[in-house]
């Protein structure tokens, strides 16, 4: 399984290289991938389904106890069969939908193979942390994908609209599976489903990963980022929205349902808004005019219903929405490539100026409306006896059955007639609309699509196909003694005569669509305030607006505040818990030699002249004057290193200081401070008065044998070095100068930027008009410089 | 531009107190203000320069057994740049070091990770040293630690730490 991964990766790496060479045929050679997975869950698929989930387990980063643990069971089956299987086919489509000269169409293939293996390790994923990392990953790669015309505006927004909802739950996923790993004691998933801990903790990480579920699965109120995202090419939109990207979170709720369907908080919340979501869904289909559009928010719908299946938590629910997961992957990839190639054909995708398409283009035309028909429940199609199983599950329960049986219905209606509302927008002939002038469709367009569409055809002529991985997920709800199999025909049931009505209802809706459309565009009026795509950018301007906010209050510009409050803390929080929990002795020697309180005194009156002083010059030289007292004590107390550096880096620092004295006011500034002189010394008497503590008590707190005597012991025999100040720095700790040095090197990169982007900007400032180059060269403002002054 | 040769040191300085440019007391010097130059400073920063320079090796090679060491070693060579630097200027600067600060940095910071690195290739830990024990015509035995390399890094950094602070900050004072 890790190889499957790998390869994906090695192809998404090789592809925008590929790409220069072979142009859009990089998606034949990307195709590879998803092959061999689709290929290599076949031949598992036996020993999955007799209960023998493969797995595989690779050692990742020992020390936090993360592994790549991966497990194809039933429902990872199931998933990968639309990943790798659909995705194929879509693959393969592309080879032909883009244009033969398509610019970027390499870093296309990479970023598609990207997205179609995170989504393989995410249904494999068998670890919470592993599930979390490629559940990111699929939101980071469809980014890219939805933003691939990267020089459009829309595309731009809903990209980033797509990301930043999706990571946003995806973070908020990832506190509720910590907080669930933490309650289990262990992050593997099937070692949690196994034995499911319970309490009020638990309820509360099943909520955070719900909401991670219904942004990825576009449920409501976070659904408008998936109709925004029809700004994608339509291959993007048919994998994305049909197979992968928002089965995402309807995966989870069906890998989390079996064991925690019974946590009072699931039930409510998945069904409330699953159904919400169905028919919101369904609704807004009816009344839009592009037919991606019109999908995009079919599809919207249709998670609704995948996500009340299987959160619903029983056997039945759980059989019906596997069936309907591989009947939606099925009839809504056919959709989006039709519309794929009916853009391609006609250029347009608007149902107002398409007409006369469907006797055109027979074939597509053929498939499309036997993919419709599958969407809308009609026999003898997978979709239907999907409906079928479901509304069987819940027609015979208790009063809540019966509610969102109810509401289920009613999206169903809905989804009848906006399928109906599909075929006759893309290829009725309409009396008043213009024919549309139709190009040619090529066979690598139509190819894929006509074995979706037999796909779906198929499985529901013979559902025995189907029925044993279906039943192998619907059996981690344990297996009864009379298994209901999915049929065609169950007998005069009274799902049959509900399934009939929905579609009667569908159509009338469709046939008055003219009263349906005032109907909605009075509604949209009054709904208008609480249109979530409205709220979701009143959101970011708020955002907005709260960051400039807080960025006025905090970020001053005031020096003196800054400092303050940095030292402030300081002394708060390490002080007030050295007051806390300090016994300080009185075993403090006041000194060792009778030099060091002289030169102490030194220092003191050196450190009050630098407060006291006005004019900058004084205050650096004074300051000196304690760097220098400083060094005076080390060689005191016998260390000549450590004298030396203080010595040279005191002398240097002093010439610096002077080099940015020369562009300085002599003098302090004493006017417009924001801290008062008052406030000033007190903060300066604590950091001292902490300082001084912190200094003794730390001296007397040694509770282990200091390290330096190691250190004296193993300098030569070890490092071949008597100075053990050395042996230190570049050999016991040279990792530490290592870091050091590379700090040194940015630190003067920094230097030099900042300066010479002050000098450009002042530059700007007083050149007016010849600014520009100033700014841009590197020769800058000295016409004697013999080499360019610019620390590159 | 060249670097001041050691033969340089040698002529014998121009009495003139402002040289125009034919015989320089120091290299690049005459291109500073001639109010703000000092004979005096001009002949002792080219009396100790190079003693400066020689001292600050000195501690880089005898840092490991004696007080000193790369970065004590790469403070006293920017000290020696300083004084070059104060007495000629920019232009002085530039004549004692043609190259760019960055030169020195990069340099340094490959050296000393590659120090690391290298014991990889012997099968040891990273930045594990290594002691050899040579035998030099002149100077005997001589024994060799492989983190002498990791401390010339250290010192290449410091220096030109100190040459690129000297050149912006120098640079920007003297506007």
């Amino acid at each position: 399984m890790l190889a499957l991964l790998a390869l994906h990766l090695a192809l998404a790496l090789v592809a925008p290289a590929a790409g220069a060479r072979l142009g859009r045929n990089v998606f034949v050679l990307v195709a590879i991938a998803p092959g061999a997975a689709a290929v290599w869950a076949a031949t598992q698929a036996a020993a999955v389904l007799d209960g023998n989930a493969p797995t595989s387990t690779t050692a990742w980063v020992p020390g936090l106890g993360l592994t790549l643990d991966l497990r194809l069971d039933a429902l990872a089956l199931l998933l990968m069969t639309l990943v790798s299987g659909i995705g194929t086919l879509v693959f393969l489509y592309c080879a032909r939908y883009f244009p033969a000269g398509q610019a970027g169409v390499g870093r296309f293939a990479g970023v598609l193979t990207a997205f179609a293996g995170a989504m393989l390790g995410l249904v494999l994923a068998d670890d919470l942390i592993l599930l979390y990392v490629f559940w990111e990953l699929t939101s980071v790669t469809s980014y890219l994908l939805i933003g691939f015309d990267d020089e459009d505006a829309e595309s731009r927004r809903a990209a980033q609209q797509a990301l930043l909802v999706t990571a946003f739950g995806g973070l908020t996923m990832l506190v509720g599976f910590v907080l669930l790993a933490q309650a289990a004691g262990t992050a593997s998933l099937s070692a949690i489903l196994a034995d499911p801990p319970r309490g009020g903790t638990v309820s509360v990480a099943l909520l955070l990963i719900l909401v991670g579920a219904f942004t990825k699965s576009a449920q409501v109120p976070f659904h408008p980022w998936l109709p925004s995202a029809m700004a994608a090419p339509t291959p993007v939109s048919a994998y994305l929205h049909a197979a992968a990207m928002v089965k995402a979170g309807v995966y989870l709720v069906a890998r989390l349902a079996p064991a925690f369907a019974v946590v009072a908080v699931w039930r409510p919340v998945v069904l409330t808004v699953g159904l919400a979501t169905m028919v919101i869904g369904g609704w807004r289909a009816l009344r839009q005019t592009d037919l991606k559009r019109l999908l995009a928010f079919g599809t919207v719908s249709q998670l609704g219903f995948l996500m009340v299946l299987f959160g619903a938590g029983t056997r039945e629910a759980a059989l019906a929405g596997a069936a309907l997961l591989l009947a939606h992957g099925l009839f809504k990839a056919t959709l989006f490539l039709t519309v794929g190639a009916v853009d391609h054909a006609t250029g347009t995708r608007d149902l107002g100026e398409l007409s006369g398409v469907g006797r055109r283009l027979p074939v597509l035309a053929t498939l499309a409306t036997l993919a419709a028909l599958s969407m809308a429940g009609v026999p003898p199609l997978l979709g239907f006896i999907s409906k079928e199983a479901a509304y069987e599950a819940f027609l015979h329960g208790n009063g809540t059955d019966r509610a969102v049986f109810a509401g289920l219905f009613v999206g169903s209606v809905l989804t009848a007639a906006y399928s109906a509302r599909f075929v006759w927008g893309a290829f009725a002939t309409k009396p008043d609309c213009a024919p549309s002038a139709v190009q040619a469709v090529s066979v690598g367009l139509i190819g894929p699509v006509a074995v979706l569409g037999a796909g779906g055809l198929l499985l529901g002529l013979v559902p025995g196909l189907a029925d044993p991985l279906v039943q192998a997920y619907a059996d981690s709800y344990g297996r009864p003694a009379q298994v209901e199999h999915l049929a065609l025909w169950h007998g005069l049931s009274a799902a049959l005569g509900w399934s009939v009505l929905t579609l009667a209802l569908g159509a009338a809706l469709f046939v008055l669509r003219e009263p349906v459309r005032h109907l909605q565009r009075r509604s949209s009026r009054v709904l208008g305030a609480v249109d979530a795509d409205r709220s979701y950018a009143a959101t970011l301007r708020g955002l907005d607006r709260l960051s400039l906010r807080v960025t006025a209050v905090v970020q001053t510009g005031s020096l003196p505040v800054y400092l303050s409050t940095v030292l402030l803390m300081v002394v708060l929080l390490p002080g007030v818990s050295l007051l806390a929990g300090t016994r300080l002795t009185a075993d403090v020697q006041a000194w060792d030699r009778p030099l060091q309180p002289l030169v102490a005194v030194v220092i003191a009156v050196a450190a009050v002249a630098t407060a006291l002083a006005h004019r900058r010059f004084t205050a650096v030289l004074t300051v000196g004057a304690v760097g220098y007292g400083i060094a005076v004590l080390f060689v005191l107390q016998g260390g000549p290193d450590l004298a030396l550096t203080q010595f040279l880096v005191e002398t240097l620092a002093l010439v610096l200081f002077v080099f940015v004295l020369r562009r300085l006011p002599a003098t302090f500034t004493r006017h417009r401070l924001r801290i008062s002189q008052g406030a000033r010394l007190a903060v300066a008497l604590a950091v001292g008065a902490f300082v001084t503590a912190a200094v003794l008590v730390s001296g007397q707190a040694r509770t282990a044998p200091p390290a330096s005597q190691a250190y004296l012991d193993q300098s030569l025999p070890d490092a071949g070095g008597r100075n053990v100040v050395n042996v230190i720095l570049v050999d016991f700790r040279g990792f530490d100068t290592l870091g050091e040095i590379t700090v040194l090197a940015v630190a003067a990169m920094g230097v030099a930027s900042l300066v010479l982007a002050g000098r450009s900007r002042r530059a700007a400032r007083s050149d007016g008009e010849t600014a520009m180059t100033a700014a841009d060269g590197p020769a800058l403002d000295a016409p004697d410089t013999p080499a360019p002054e610019v620390l590159a | 531009m060249s670097g001041p040769s050691p033969l340089a040191a040698d002529e014998p300085a121009d009495r003139s107190p402002v040289d125009s440019g034919a015989h320089p007391r120091l290299p690049g010097a005459e291109q500073f203000d001639p109010v703000r130059r000092s004979i005096v400073l001009e002949t002792t920063v080219r009396l100790v320069f190079h003693t400066v320079l020689v001292f600050s090796l000195y501690l880089l090679f005898a840092g490991h057994n004696q007080p000193g060491g790369g970065f004590v070693g790469g403070l006293v060579a920017g000290c020696a740049f300083v004084l070059r630097y104060i007495a000629g200027g920019r232009a002085a600067l530039q004549a004692a070091v043609p190259v760019d600060p960055s030169v020195p940095l990069g340099a340094g910071l490959m050296l000393a990770a590659g120090t690391g690195a290298a014991a990889w290739l012997f099968g040891g830990q990273f930045l594990e040293s290594a002691k050899v024990s040579l035998h030099l015509p002149v100077l005997g035995a001589v024994k060799v630690v492989s983190a002498l390399s990791f401390d010339l890094g250290v010192y290449l950094v410091v220096v030109g730490l100190v040459l690129g602070a000297l050149r912006t900050l120098g640079a920007e004072a003297e506007r």
